[in-house]
C-alpha cells in the first residue's frame, strides 16, 4: 500500500471528489494561487480552473456564507479555513444558517457543505492560534464533526464528509499534515460516526481523537513495557460520537482515561468522560480520568506551551490513578 | 402500619450486633421502652428498647444470629397485618418460613464454611464477557436470582475477622445511625455480587478506603485457598473419621476480634517501650490494714494503687495525653473540639484525615483498670480520681467491675481512659508488660506482692514486700526520662503513701 502524507491523502480525496461530481467546488483563502496555506490543494487550481478553486480576501464570515449559500442553492461547497481559530468569525453562519435550515425549512432545504482546517495547538503560535475549538461544532445539533487522526482515515473522511448531505465541520491538525500513512490505492470511504480501535488491550481504555493519537499511543508502548495493555480509542467523528465502541471497551476494561488537548469545560473529552459513566457505571474501578489541555490560554514560552498541554507523563499518571498503581 | 424493625448501633462504635436472646415472643404486644432483645455489640450486652409501642409481628432474626446496624431484625405493626410485600427485596432468607434462620442450620453452616465466601468459581479477572451489551443485565439478574447479596447479608458472618477491617474504613458512626457500604467501585460492587461477597467485609486500598476490583479478587482468592483446604481435608476426614480431631475451628465473639484489632493496632502503630521498678510495699499495706481496720466491707488494694495514680498523674500531667493523629487510635475532631471523654475514646480508628497529629493534653485524670472475663479483657473506667476518695473509688470499682462481669458496661463506662493499670498479682504473677490502652499513651503493669531479701540503706538484708511496677509507654507522646520521672515518684508514694499528701 502506498504511503501518503496527511495533505496528501486530503487532496487525493478533494481531487478524486472533484472530478467525480462537478458541483464540489474549493473555497477558501489562498487555496487556489498558493496552492493552500498548507498546501492541501497544491495542483487543483491548474487542474480545475479558477471557477472551482476560489480563492477569497481574507473575510471568514463572507466566504463562510457564500459557501452556505452555495451548497442551499444546489453545489457541494469544501470551505477551508485557514485554521479554525480563524473560523470563529463564521460561526453565526455554521451554527445559525447551515447548521439550521434544514430542520427550520421542514426538510425542504439541505447545506451539504464541507468546512475544514486546522485546529489545536501547533508550535509556537501563542494564545490566539493554539486553541483545540472542537467543542463549539460538537455543541449544535445539525452538524457533523469528524477529526481523522491518520492519512487513510483523512482521505476516507473527507470523501464521505463532501458526500453527506449535511453540514460537516472537518478538523485537522498543522502538525498533522507532515503525518505519513498508508492509504489503500483503492478508492473507499470511511463512514461518518465511526471509532477506530487503534490498539487492544484489556486492561484501561485510553480514548482520543486528532493529533494527541501519537502521543498516547506512545503512553501505551510506554505502558506495556509495565504489563499494563491498553486499549486505545480514535474516536474518528466527534458527532455522532461512536458509543457503542467507547462503551464497549470500557465494559471490557473497567477503567478509561480520556485524552483531549481542548480546555478541560464543556469539551469533548468531557462529554466522551459522561458517556462512560452514564453507559459504564457497573463495571467501573475508578472514576473515568480526564487528561485535557489545562484551563488556560496557551502560554507563548515554549516550555510552559508543552506544559499546558496533555503529554506522555500526564496520560501514564492518569492511568495509574485508575488503576490504582503508584508503580506506573 | 407493619414496618421492619432494624439493628440498630447501641455504641459508637457499632457496626454490627448479634441478637443473644429476644425477650419477647412473636405475637406479643409491646409499649415503646420495653426491651425487645439482648443484642451482643463489639463490647457488652446491650438492651435493645422498642422505640414504639406495637406488637412483634415477625422475628427475621433468631437468637445467636448477627446483622449490621441498620438490616432489618423484626417486623412490627399491629396484630393481623399482612406484612409479606415488607419482606420483598429483603432476600429468600428473610421472606421463607425461617427455614434457613434456624439456629442449628446456620451453626452448621457456619461450620463448614469457615470464610463468609462460598464462590468455589476461580478468582480469575473479571469473567470475559462474551456479549457486546453486557453490563445492563447484572442488575436485572440480580433482581431476579435469588440473589446472594441479601443472603450475604443476613446469613452469620463465621469471618468478621475480615470485617474489622473493613469496618475500619466506615465513617464513625453516631449512635443509631444507619449503616453505610464502604465506599466501593461500582465494578467491585458487581463482582462481590457475582461472588457472593459481604463487601462490607473486604478492606478496600483505594482512596478514602475505596474498595476496587483487585481487593475483591484478592478476597476471593484468600477464600478461596481456604475453601480448597476445607474441601480437600473433607474425604482424608471421613476416611479417619475415628481419628481425633486435630483442632476444630472456634468463632470468636464480637469482643474478642475488637480486643484483638485493638491492641493489635496499638502494639504496631505505637512505639512501646517499657520501665521496671521493684518497690517495697510494707507502707502501703499498712496503710491499707488500718483504713480497713473498722471497715465491714475491705477497701481493695486497686483502690490504693488507683488513688496514688490519680494523684501521681495529677504532678505529671505530661503522662496523661492521648496521641491523635494519623495511624491514632480516635478521631482528630475529638481532640480539637475537646468532645467528652466517652465520644473520645472509641475504639473504632476512623480514618485520620488530619495529616499532623495532635497531643492531646487530658485534663481529668480517668483510670482505667484491665479487668478479666471468660470472654476477653475489659477496661472500666474511673473518672476524676483525683476528686474521689480511696473509698469511693473503691465502690465505683465494686460496681464497675460487676456491671463488666454482666457485661451490662456502657460505652462510657469503658471508653477514653488516659491512664490504665493492669494487674496480675492476683494470678501470682512476679512483673509482666502490658499492651497500651489506646487512646491513652502509658499502661501501669502490676505484679503481685512477694517477699524477699532486700539489701537496705545499711547494707543489712531483711525479708521485705516488694511489688513489681513496669510502666509501659508510648514514645511518640512520652520520652523515656519523662517517664522515668513519673514511675519514680510514683514509685515513691507508693513506698510511702504519705508522699502522696505533700
Amino acid at each position: 500500500m502506498p504511503e501518503l502524507t496527511y495533505r496528501e491523502a486530503l487532496n487525493r480525496a478533494m481531487d478524486e471528489e472533484m472530478a467525480r461530481d462537478e458541483k464540489v467546488f474549493l473555497i477558501g483563502e489562498e487555496v487556489g494561487e498558493y496552492d493552500g496555506a498548507y498546501k492541501v490543494s497544491r495542483g487543483l487550481l491548474a487542474k480545475y480552473g479558477p471557477k472551482r478553486v476560489r480563492d477569497t480576501p481574507i473575510s471568514e464570515l463572507g466566504f463562510t456564507g457564500l459557501g452556505v449559500g452555495a451548497a442551499i442553492a444546489g453545489l457541494r461547497p469544501v470551505v477551508e479555513w485557514m485554521t479554525h481559530n480563524f473560523a470563529l468569525l463564521a460561526v453565526d453562519q455554521v451554527v445559525n444558517n447551515a447548521a439550521k435550515l434544514r430542520q427550520m425549512s421542514g426538510g425542504q432545504i439541505s447545506v451539504p457543505i464541507v468546512f475544514r482546517g486546522p485546529n489545536g495547538p501547533a508550535e509556537f503560535l501563542a494564545a490566539q492560534h493554539s486553541q483545540s475549538l472542537g467543542s463549539f461544532w460538537i455543541h449544535v445539533p445539525g452538524l457533523k464533526v469528524v477529526a481523522p487522526a491518520t492519512p487513510s482515515d483523512a482521505y476516507g473522511l473527507l470523501k464521505s464528509a463532501i458526500r453527506d448531505d449535511n453540514p460537516v465541520v472537518m478538523l485537522e491538525a498543522e502538525l498533522m499534515y507532515a503525518w505519513k500513512g498508508e492509504v489503500s490505492e483503492q478508492e473507499f470511504l470511511v463512514p461518518i460516526g465511526k471509532a477506530r480501535i487503534a490498539r487492544e488491550g484489556g486492561d484501561v481504555t485510553l480514548i482520543t481523537y486528532l493529533k494527541p493519537i501519537r502521543m498516547v499511543e506512545e503512553a501505551a508502548d510506554r505502558l506495556a513495557e509495565k504489563g499494563v495493555r491498553a486499549e486505545v480509542i480514535d474516536l474518528r467523528s466527534l458527532r455522532p460520537l461512536d458509543e457503542g465502541t467507547v462503551v464497549n471497551s470500557v465494559r471490557k476494561t473497567g477503567r478509561c482515561v480520556v485524552i483531549d488537548e481542548a480546555w478541560p469545560m464543556a469539551s469533548p473529552g468531557v462529554t466522551v468522560a459522561q458517556l462512560v459513566n452514564s453507559r459504564c457505571f457497573d463495571v467501573l474501578d475508578a472514576p473515568v480520568e480526564l487528561v485535557s489541555g489545562e484551563d488556560v490560554p496557551m502560554p507563548y514560552n515554549h516550555t510552559l506551551e508543552l506544559a499546558a498541554q496533555p503529554s506522555v507523563e500526564k496520560v501514564i499518571a492518569a492511568v495509574g490513578r485508575v488503576l490504582y498503581r503508584e508503580d506506573l | 402500619m407493619a414496618e421492619l424493625l432494624r439493628m440498630i448501633a447501641l455504641s459508637p462504635t457499632m457496626s454490627e450486633g448479634r441478637i443473644s436472646k429476644w425477650k419477647i415472643d412473636e405475637g406479643t404486644e409491646f409499649s415503646s421502652g420495653d426491651v425487645l432483645c439482648e443484642v451482643e455489640t463489639d463490647k457488652a450486652s446491650m438492651d435493645y428498647e422498642a422505640p414504639q409501642s406495637a406488637s412483634l409481628l415477625k422475628i427475621l432474626l433468631q437468637a445467636g444470629e448477627t446483622a449490621n446496624v441498620g438490616d432489618p431484625i423484626a417486623v412490627i405493626g399491629q396484630k393481623g397485618e399482612d406484612y409479606a410485600p415488607l419482606l420483598k427485596g429483603i432476600g429468600p432468607e428473610a421472606g421463607g418460613a425461617g427455614k434457613a434462620h434456624e439456629p442449628e442450620r446456620t451453626a452448621e453452616k457456619a461450620k463448614q464454611e469457615p470464610p463468609s465466601v462460598v464462590a468455589a468459581q476461580p478468582a480469575a479477572a473479571r469473567a470475559p464477557q462474551p456479549s457486546p451489551q453486557p453490563s445492563p443485565q447484572p442488575a436485572a439478574e440480580a433482581a431476579a436470582q435469588p440473589s446472594p447479596q441479601p443472603a450475604a447479608e443476613q446469613a452469620p458472618r463465621p469471618a468478621p475477622q475480615a470485617g474489622a477491617k473493613g469496618a475500619d474504613s466506615l465513617p464513625r458512626q453516631a449512635p443509631q445511625a444507619p449503616a453505610r457500604l464502604p465506599p466501593s467501585s461500582p465494578l467491585a460492587r458487581r463482582l462481590a455480587l457475582e461472588k457472593g461477597i459481604d463487601i462490607r467485609l473486604v478492606p478496600g486500598s483505594g482512596p478514602g478506603g475505596r474498595v476496587v476490583e483487585h481487593d475483591i479478587l484478592e478476597f476471593a482468592e484468600g477464600t478461596k485457598s481456604a475453601a480448597v483446604f476445607s474441601g480437600a481435608a473433607e474425604p482424608a476426614q471421613s476416611a479417619q473419621k475415628e481419628l481425633r480431631q486435630e483442632s476444630s475451628i472456634i468463632q470468636p465473639s464480637m469482643k474478642r476480634l475488637v480486643i484483638a484489632r485493638r491492641l493489635s493496632e496499638s502494639f504496631f502503630t505505637a512505639p512501646h517501650y517499657y520501665l521496671k521498678k521493684k518497690i517495697r510495699a510494707e507502707a502501703l499495706l499498712a496503710l491499707r490494714a488500718t483504713a480497713n481496720a473498722a471497715r465491714p466491707a475491705k477497701l481493695s488494694f486497686n483502690a490504693f494503687l488507683v488513688k496514688i495514680v490519680a494523684e501521681a498523674l495529677v504532678r505529671h500531667p505530661e503522662i496523661n495525653v492521648y496521641w491523635r493523629g494519623p495511624g491514632a487510635l480516635s478521631a482528630p475532631g475529638a481532640a480539637a473540639t475537646g468532645a467528652a471523654p466517652e465520644t473520645a475514646g472509641g475504639p473504632t480508628p476512623t480514618s485520620a484525615s488530619a495529616s499532623r497529629p495532635v497531643l492531646e493534653q487530658r485534663h481529668s485524670i480517668d483510670i482505667g483498670l484491665a479487668v478479666a472475663l471468660p470472654d476477653g479483657l475489659i477496661t472500666p473506667v474511673v473518672r476524676d480520681c483525683n476528686l474521689k476518695s480511696v473509698s469511693e473509688i473503691d465502690a465505683e470499682l465494686v460496681q464497675l467491675i460487676e456491671k463488666a462481669r454482666a457485661g451490662r458496661l456502657a460505652p462510657e463506662e469503658y471508653e477514653g481512659a488516659g491512664f490504665t493499670i493492669s494487674s496480675l498479682g492476683s494470678f501470682g504473677i512476679d512483673e509482666f508488660t502490658a499492651i497500651i490502652n489506646p487512646p491513652g499513651s502509658a499502661i501501669l503493669a502490676v505484679g503481685t506482692i512477694v517477699k524477699e531479701p532486700v539489701v537496705d540503706d545499711r547494707d543489712a538484708i531483711s525479708v521485705a514486700q516488694t511489688l513489681s511496677l513496669t510502666l509501659g509507654c508510648d514514645h511518640r507522646s512520652i520520652d523515656g526520662a519523662v517517664g522515668a520521672v513519673f514511675l519514680a515518684d510514683l514509685a515513691g508514694m507508693l513506698e510511702n503513701p504519705a508522699m502522696a499528701l505533700v
